[in-house]
């Protein structure tokens, strides 16, 4: 076994009063530590400093754990990159689209009864939904002619300049990438805790 | 869960066990909120921000890498968060005071446990004191010290955290500490 200098003895101590001393060296130090009171002396300050470092501790607030833990349901809908109120937004919408059609049957009722003496509601409700069934056909229609608009000017740039024609393909396809990647981000910017660590 | 490692806690939280994250919480809370308390300087900022990293960890806990440990990666966010607070707060006192004068002039708001006037001005010299001789210390010792005796860390995390060698990390610690020592002296006697 070689003789160590105190300096080496010192760097055991510090990591012994760590808990991180090998066995084989714990015991070449306690063997060193019975014939060395410098060491010992050292070994004592070394717990005090951990000991005065302890005590500037402070503790946890209670109700910490408690508090964080509330806030966790609205992270955990942000987590899901979903959009906290689109669900109650969609409902109100419906409500109101609901609340929309019966006064306005109920007004369309009122008016015919005064006018022809007691048409019924459902009539009314009825020629509602025929105007909204009407409204429908004629967006469909709207979009379809304008597909077909697109398409036949599309036809022609196609004929006429191609190159253009690939260039507006090429902008459409980056348009869409980008929506679809804004539409995936996380409304919180989490991203800004920088998860993973690095090696 | 309370005998469960972090990567399966982490699995249970993914899993849809919210309560496993409590665990967590209840797990790293004091050495996290310690860390900060060191880097902030202000208990109540600490505990502020220890709960805003512990929300943003949630929300990106489906892209925690479990080859990684969460202890680093919670302390790495942590550190992040102290750093641009600390930040934030030179920006608000250069714009109100025209002064450059950042943390180095920041009193340390630190409470006393210790009952009677006597303890407890003895007990906040103390405290202050050890606070002091640690913000003397080189930036390369402070760090570690803060996160081996404020935030607990074990040497295999600090080496991970800050993407050192082992060895390098036992002997800034070292370093640090006998610097301490010699600073401390007269707080260290019997």
């Amino acid at each position: 076994m070689t003789t160590l200098d105190h300096a080496t003895y010192r760097e055991w101590l510090d990591l012994e009063a760590d808990g991180a001393l090998g066995a084989d060296e714990a015991g070449r130090l306690a063997a060193h530590l019975g014939e060395c009171a410098g060491c010992r002396a050292e070994r004592e300050r070394d717990v005090r400093l951990r000991e005065a470092l302890a005590a500037v501790r402070v503790e946890v607030r209670p109700g910490f754990a408690d508090a964080v833990m509330a806030a966790l349901p609205e992270a955990a809908r942000e987590r899901a990159g979903r959009p906290v109120a689109s669900r109650s937004a969609w409902r109100w919408a419906a409500a109101l689209l609901a609340v929309l059609g019966l006064a306005s049957a109920a007004l369309l009722g009122a008016g015919g009864s005064a006018l022809a003496g007691g048409a019924p509601l459902l009539e009314s409700l009825a020629a509602v939904a025929a105007l909204l069934g009407a409204s429908l056909v004629a967006g469909a229609g709207l979009l379809g002619a304008s597909w077909a608009g697109a398409g036949l000017v599309l036809g022609e740039l196609l004929i006429l300049s191609p190159g253009t024609a690939v260039g507006l393909g090429f902008a459409v396809l980056f348009l869409v990438l980008l929506a679809a990647s804004l539409v995936r981000r996380p409304r919180h910017a989490a991203a800004a805790a920088r998860p993973r660590p690095r090696r | 869960m309370a005998g469960a490692t972090d990567e399966e806690l982490v699995t249970a939280v993914l899993a849809g066990d919210q309560d496993a994250f409590g665990d967590l919480v209840r797990r790293y809370q004091g050495r996290l909120v310690n860390y900060l308390v060191r880097l902030l300087r202000d208990v109540d900022e600490a505990h502020d921000v220890a709960q805003e990293v512990f929300v943003k960890v949630y929300q990106a806990l489906d892209r925690f890498d479990p080859r990684y440990r969460f202890s680093t990666w919670l302390f790495r966010v942590g550190q992040n968060a102290a750093i641009d607070l600390i930040r934030k707060r030179r920006l608000k006192l250069v714009s109100l005071h025209r002064s450059d004068d950042g943390e180095e002039g920041r009193e340390w708001e630190l409470p006393s446990a210790d009952r009677g006037p006597y303890g407890e001005a003895r007990n906040v010299e103390r405290g202050e004191a050890i606070h002091r001789a640690i913000d003397g210390l080189p930036d390369e010792y402070r760090e570690l010290i803060s996160l081996r005796h404020f935030g607990e860390l074990s040497y295999d995390e600090i080496a991970q955290l800050k993407e050192m060698p082992l060895g390098t990390v036992k002997n800034k610690l070292f370093r640090g500490r006998q610097m301490l020592k010699e600073e401390l002296a007269e707080y260290l006697q019997d």
